[in-house]
């Protein structure tokens, strides 16, 4: 169990808006949770910040617990060890996120000469029964070309096999669909579907992705955790109104747009109260300070329509 | 294949370049204002000529072919070209290839030593700083080069004759040689001649390497791939030296190769300043005395150079990233 606990981090000087708050959230062994919400809305930080992998200038705060190491207070060379080895990054293979100048088998294996002292051509070696069971096809020439020459569902599969040629228990995925066609991002699901007993944390902004695969959701909004709790009731039934809101706004939910935008962190007025009250149709005076986190339906969730006594919310989906 | 195909595009153009070099060349002389015989034995020597004997000037013209129509002659020096036969400087009357050759090599003493030095420092410096910007040994190192950036070589030369020839008296003031020497005093004198604008030099080139470095570096350090490298579980060092410095290098090498190209004419002002008898210098003269013999076998001589390393940065990228013999190097 990876146990995120009030991870908040700020970019720049005290006073400046956090880029996350407060956010806590437990990562259940061998189960696949999917943080899903808008660009900006902290995901991508949250993974960054427990790797250790933020700009020097980020103020981080929080634990971030695996089998009782606290991963955020690991020092630089714990990390290093911690890292590709324990936990393992998939970062997006729409971006340049493999090195242009070098091969592709080499990058794959990289994480073993790194933490198993492979030497190169047993690392390419492995690095290519690593692709091969991601059905990359051609695997042994594969090895030998540059990263240019894949698709961007074949260097996301490629990513994924960097990703698990080391054997780490804990997986972190940065929006491995993004920018990829219908047929790509059904070849990557496949790919995460073959991860059987790892703990995956990925950032998705694919809610249809997030569906077929998560068995636990967490929904952040303008920085903040809102939604947090197990995927087939989430997609079921929706608690939080934005949550409502991105569902609805599915093409098989009836494609209903949600107008307006998350506010600007820089908003102090919107920052006081619940984040999404602007746009919300049930906001309420009392949105105006900030809900924390209730139980509702066995999940957590930010809204003040749950808080105990409320009124039974009304059913959106 | 792709990588062949690369390569004898950029030799076509290449050639292309050195003709096109060669022919504004031959044109600039004759499309100058006044007289081609007086550019070509200098406008001193033909007014004399015009007043004492004015029939000489036709026989002169007769000499250099200049009576000729434009395409034969175009042929003409275009065969002496080949042959590197450029004739004589008017201001000194020796042949323009040997001065070329000899003033060349005290240029060349010069030039290598800094592009070599210069380029490992700057290089080296730049990387570090651009890995670890904003620390304090970035703050300090980039300001100092951008301050020595900022001057003007030939002022800087001329700040460093002051302080450290005139005042201090630790070097030679200018020239090559103090002369009377043979063997090893001579090289040793020559050492010492041209430590002080070899300092020059290599701080001038180093800073501005330096700020190439740093700026590519801090460019590559966001991206997407030194993160990945990061996860990995790679030390900084690794990342470093095998992630970064490769996609560095591109850059770099190309720059190295501008400045290798302009060798002959990079450290002309301050070869003036330390009176270096160097090719630099002898530009200066000739254009100030107009040897246009003198002149167009140095732009030649320039131009061949400049297109020649254009060449070499260009193989060496093909070598150095792959996506270059996909054709992909436009894409990125």
């Amino acid at each position: 169990m990876l146990r995120i606990q009030d991870v908040t981090v700020r970019f720049g000087p005290p006073g400046t808006p956090n880029a996350i708050e407060n956010v806590s959230l437990d990562v259940p062994e061998g189960r696949r949770t999917m943080i899903i919400g808008e660009s900006g809305s902290g995901k991508s930080v949250l993974l960054m910040a427990i790797l250790q992998m933020l700009p020097a200038s980020a103020a981080v705060s929080g634990r971030a617990e695996l089998d009782g190491l606290d991963l955020m207070a690991a020092g630089k060379t714990e990390m290093r060890r911690l890292r590709g080895r324990v936990v393992s990054y998939i970062p997006q293979g729409s971006g340049n996120s493999m090195n242009p100048l070098l091969t592709v088998g080499f990058q794959v294996g990289e994480p073993l000469m790194i933490h198993r002292r492979f030497s190169r051509r047993a690392a390419v070696r492995r690095a290519c029964e690593a692709l091969r069971s991601f059905d990359l096809g051609n695997e042994e020439q594969l090895v030998r070309q540059y990263p240019h020459t894949l698709s961007g569902g074949m260097k996301q599969r490629a990513l994924i096999a960097m990703g698990v040629v080391n054997d780490a228990p804990v997986l972190f995925a940065d929006e491995p669909t993004k920018g990829l066609d219908r047929a790509r991002i059904s070849m990557v699901t496949d790919a995460f579907r073959r991860l059987e007993g790892k703990t995956l944390l990925c950032v998705t902004h694919d809610l249809n992705f997030a569906q077929e695969l998560a068995d636990q959701v967490v929904v952040m909004y303008a920085s903040e955790e809102i939604e947090c709790g197990g995927a087939a009731d989430f997609f079921a039934r929706p608690l939080h109104p934005y949550s409502q809101a991105i569902l609805r706004a599915l093409p098989k939910n009836g494609l209903h747009a949600s107008a307006g935008f998350a506010p600007p962190r820089e908003d102090e007025e919107a920052a006081r109260g619940c984040h999404y009250r602007m746009r919300c149709p049930y906001c309420t005076e009392k949105c105006g300070s900030r809900p924390p986190m209730f139980k509702a339906e066995g999940r957590k969730v930010r809204c003040w329509r749950y808080a105990p006594g409320s009124t039974e919310p009304e059913k959106t989906l | 294949m792709k990588r062949i195909a690369y390569l004898a595009e950029k030799l076509f153009s290449a050639l292309l370049v050195v003709f096109c070099i060669v022919t504004v060349n031959f044109f600039l002389v004759r499309f100058m204002p006044g007289d081609v015989v007086m550019h070509i034995v200098g406008e001193d020597e033909y007014l004399n000529i015009m007043s004492t004997n004015p029939e000489k000037i036709e026989e002169i013209r007769a000499a250099y072919g200049l009576d000729a129509d434009f395409f034969t002659q175009f042929v003409r020096y275009l065969k002496k070209t080949a042959a590197l036969d450029f004739g004589s400087s008017f201001r000194t009357k020796a042949p323009v290839l040997d001065t070329i050759l000899f003033r060349g090599k005290w240029t060349l003493y010069l030039a290598l030593p800094t592009i070599v030095i210069s380029g490992l420092i700057g290089g080296f410096t730049g990387l570090l700083c651009g890995w670890g910007e904003e620390k304090w040994y970035d703050r300090l190192v980039t300001r100092v080069f951008l301050l020595v950036n900022t001057i003007p070589s030939n002022c800087l030369a001329i700040l460093f004759l002051i302080a450290f020839a005139f005042r201090l008296k630790w070097f030679p003031i200018g020239g090559i040689t103090s002369g009377g020497l043979s063997g090893w005093a001579r090289t040793a004198d020559i050492f010492r001649h041209i430590q002080l604008p070899l300092i020059v030099l290599i701080l001038y080139r180093t800073a501005s390497n330096h700020m190439l470095m740093r700026s590519t570096v801090t460019q590559l350090h966001g991206e997407q791939y030194i993160d990945t490298a990061l996860s990995k579980g790679l030390t900084e060092r690794l990342v470093r030296s095998r992630h970064l410095l490769k996609n560095a290098l591109s850059p770099y090498i190309t720059s190295l190769c501008m400045q290798m190209g302009g060798v002959f004419a990079g450290s002309m002002m301050v070869e003036v300043v330390f009176s270096w008898k160097g090719m630099g210098s002898l530009i200066y003269e000739s254009v100030n005395a107009k040897d246009f013999p003198m002149l167009q076998g140095c732009f030649l001589l320039i131009g061949v150079c400049v297109v020649a390393f254009n060449l070499l940065s260009d193989v060496l990228y093909a070598v150095i990233d792959p996506r270059v013999k996909d054709g992909e190097h436009e894409k990125v």
